[in-house]
């Protein structure tokens, strides 16, 4: 998840919902999904 | 996390500093070094001389959270500096020698903080006043003019202080005391707060070690296949074949029916075991496959014996009396929990010692597996838990530390990590359970419900795994949120004849525990239902439930319905409702759901209300919750595994699909947490998932879905 989201900032340093959704495909069973897609908004910020 | 074995866990995440720097110190008890100078004040608490306060924690962590809810607790009442607080796991052999202290190690039922929260806050309170007494002591002062705060004892008319670690080792010697007051959970400082998780750090930066990633010295990996069919027994294989293959040290048969490659890498006894020959003796069950399952469910619908869960009235009268009849039959799959790590367990066996690491919701089922493995006394065996990547009822089950024990024995001084593939792991699950429900209910006139006969037909978990906790045939657990009063898991709604009943077919698929566990189907059948009938009686859902619902049920539901803004949802999209009573707490949601013409459903929203009376942590309760979707949903939309001539089809992830990020709702949680009782919260959410969306679909699209998973429904407008 983070080589994904790190490949998806450098690529995309402003994504969209639409983006991150395209772009994480990772598979999380305990239910992060939100949690994620909020934190690399969080990461596009710094 | 002061037993944290430190370690590179993946270079991703954190680069080797150079060389392969893989062996590294194991702790044999959780007692590390620097613990040993700082003794224990009680089995919960160890206050350090520079006040770092170590909270013990019984229960497995697995990402839900418990280990910081549970810290919360215990230092609300020990009055501690939240941040100088740590945590470390005793072992399941301590807990055994010190004639359980530490009480249940066992992780699931949602039961992590419901179960243990007043021994563990009455293990801060004891600490408290023991460090009080021992600073009191000191200035010989009475202990009553004494305060503490924020791990600092302050002598109230003299305005002395002292911090909790300069009086620890004079308060361990102290006798603790007969008994303590708690606190009103209204006046709770550090519980009931959102504090952040105690792990998150550790597992950002790899310091954690799941068990898939442990690495002792000198270890050796083992990968196992047993026989595809449950209950089939090895009947031969080549060992010579595979033995000159690289890296392969050994090729030992593992009880009955399974056979293990054990090699100096993963890679190298994975690719040894798939070139293994292996001669299996399938036995009579290679013949079963899911048509034939389904087939005895269906039959068993109109059995005429069946354990009876709640009754009222009479129904069969109702239900003949009624001014309309409607009937209705579901059905929910076989599914696997798929946990992110595969099956693992580590052993070390010497002829006078057992020793095992894994992560396990149940540390002493593998304690006493471990033992009866070894043939070892349980004194002579211990187990070490590692974080899990992932539960969810799968790992309450000690099958791979068995196997582990079984193969480690046969090279004794040699670490072998077992590590299940994939593949093995789809393959030898205990499945959430596989039932049929047929529902009858009957209206009267004005559309009042006056009947409701419930027949679940299928499988039982306790039947299964637990077989000795059956009550006279009948397995209770059959009827969560069905039952027809308790704190557990009552049914929420009052009708004057009622009957809900089960008749019991065991498949020879292994049953077991998969978070929510039978709420999940009991939920779909229940609320679905509800909704059917509430058509039938021409009545919007929410308005024909709430005539009929009890109290507590009704006021989770309204909280759901009111944040959602239900029935005035945004153009071309559709509510649908569903409530349940699980684990102790009260649990409902309300989907938002779209249907395009060609049938792609489209979850928008969930707004979930849960009513667990005592909120100990609320933010870690809403990630249950919205995670809770996730795994719901995930069932919803792909979960099921079915049988083909005595086998599981289902292999990996392409063809046991799970939920994605572009597929993941927005989850708003509303907490009305209303007191006077403790309900577990990693669960009960699971079950509302499903119902509210297969409701919403209805609203949507008037089509009622009665069997999942929804991948095999076509959704497309007639």
């Amino acid at each position: 998840m983070i080589m994904a989201a790190t490949a998806l900032l450098k690529s995309t340093p402003k994504p969209t919902d639409a983006d991150i959704d395209a772009a994480m495909t990772n598979i999380c069973r305990c239910g992060t999904y939100q949690e994620v897609r909020a934190a690399i908004h969080a990461a596009a910020k710094v | 996390m002061s037993n944290a074995i430190s370690m590179k866990r993946r270079s991703v995440l954190a680069p080797a500093t150079g060389g392969l720097a893989l062996g590294f110190a194991v702790p044999f008890g959780t007692r590390d070094a620097h613990a040993a100078q700082a003794p224990e004040i009680n089995a919960w608490v160890v206050v350090e001389p520079n006040d770092t306060v170590i909270i013990r924690i019984a229960r497995s962590e697995m990402g839900q959270g418990t280990m910081t809810g549970l810290a919360q607790l215990v230092a609300e009442e020990l009055e501690c500096d939240w941040s100088k607080v740590t945590t470390e796991f005793p072992t399941p052999g301590q807990n055994v020698a010190r004639n359980r202290i530490w009480k249940n190690f066992s992780t699931g039922g949602s039961r992590g903080i419901r179960e243990s929260h007043e021994y563990v806050r009455q293990g801060g309170a004891a600490a408290r006043d023991m460090l009080i007494r021992a600073a009191a002591a000191e200035w010989k002062v009475p202990p009553a003019e004494c305060v503490a705060a924020k791990s600092v004892i302050t002598h109230t008319p003299t305005k002395r202080t002292v911090t909790f670690g300069k009086v620890s080792a004079a308060a361990a010697r102290l006798e603790p005391p007969k008994e303590v007051k708690l606190k009103d959970p209204k006046d709770w400082k550090i519980a009931g707060k959102g504090v952040k998780r105690l792990d998150t750090l550790d597992k950002l930066t790899g310091k954690l070690v799941y068990g898939v990633d442990l690495r002792l010295p000198n270890m050796l990996t083992a990968t196992i296949r047993s026989c595809p069919v449950n209950g089939g027994k090895v009947k031969s294989f080549d060992a010579a074949k595979v033995a000159g293959m690289p890296g392969v040290r050994k090729v030992v048969q593992v009880g009955t029916d399974a056979v293990a490659v054990v090699a100096d890498t993963y890679w190298a006894a994975r690719t040894a075991l798939a070139a293994l020959m292996v001669e299996w003796d399938e036995g009579a069950r290679a013949r079963i496959s899911s048509a034939d399952i389904a087939a005895t469910l269906k039959e068993s619908l109109t059995a005429e014996q069946a354990f009876v869960g709640n009754k009222a009235g009479d129904v069969k009268a109702a239900l003949a009396g009624g001014a309309k009849k409607i009937e209705a039959v579901y059905s929910y799959p076989y599914q696997h929990h798929v946990t992110m790590e595969p099956m693992n367990a580590t052993a070390l066996y010497t002829a006078d010692k057992c020793e095992v690491w894994c992560p396990t919701q149940n540390g002493e089922a593998a304690l006493a597996a471990t033992a009866e493995a070894s043939g070892l006394p349980v004194a002579k065996c211990e187990v070490h838990k590692l974080m899990l990547g992932g539960g969810f009822g799968r790992r309450g089950r000690a099958d791979c530390v068995i196997q582990a024990v079984q193969i480690a024995k046969q090279m004794p001084g040699i670490p072998v990590k077992l590590i299940w593939s994939r593949e093995e792991d789809m393959l030898h699950c205990q499945y959430h359970p596989v039932t049929q429900c047929k529902l009858t209910g009957s209206l009267d006139d004005k559309g009042n419900l006056t009947g409701l006969h419930m027949r679940i037909s299928g499988q039982s978990i306790l039947a299964s795994l637990l077989p000795q906790n059956l009550q006279n045939g009948m397995d209770p657990v059959m009827f969560q949120g069905l039952n027809p009063s308790g704190l557990e898991s009552a049914f929420g709604y009052n009708i004057p004849n009622l009957l809900i009943d089960h008749a019991m077919r065991n498949p020879h698929i292994t049953a077991g525990f998969w978070r929510g566990v039978n709420t999940n189907q009991n939920a779909i059948y229940m609320e679905c239902f509800i909704d059917e009938l509430a058509h039938a009686a021409g009545q919007d859902p929410l308005a024909f439930r709430r005539k009929m619902m009890k109290p507590k049920h009704l006021a989770v539901l309204n909280a759901a319905a009111e944040k959602a803004g239900y029935g005035k949802a945004p153009k071309g999209r559709f509510h649908g409702l569903s409530q349940i009573m699980g684990f102790g707490s009260y649990v409902a949601a309300c989907a938002e759901v779209s249907v395009s013409d060609a049938g792609t459903l489209k979850i928008h929203r969930i707004v979930a209300a849960t009513d667990c009376g005592y909120a100990v942590n609320p933010a870690q309760i809403e990630r249950q919750v919205s995670g809770s979707f996730v795994y719901g949903l995930s069932a919803a939309l792909y979960g099921e595994i079915t049988v083909k001539d005595g086998v599981v089809e289902q292999t990996n992830f392409d063809s046991y699909n799970v939920l994605r990020m572009d597929e993941m709702p927005k989850v708003e949680t509303v907490l009305v947490p209303s007191g006077g009782f403790w309900g577990g919260v990693g669960e009960p959410t699971i079950a509302v998932a499903a119902p509210a969306v297969l409701n919403a679909i209805f609203a949507a699209t008037g089509k009622r879905v009665r069997s999942l998973p929804l991948m095999n429904v076509d959704l497309k407008k007639a």
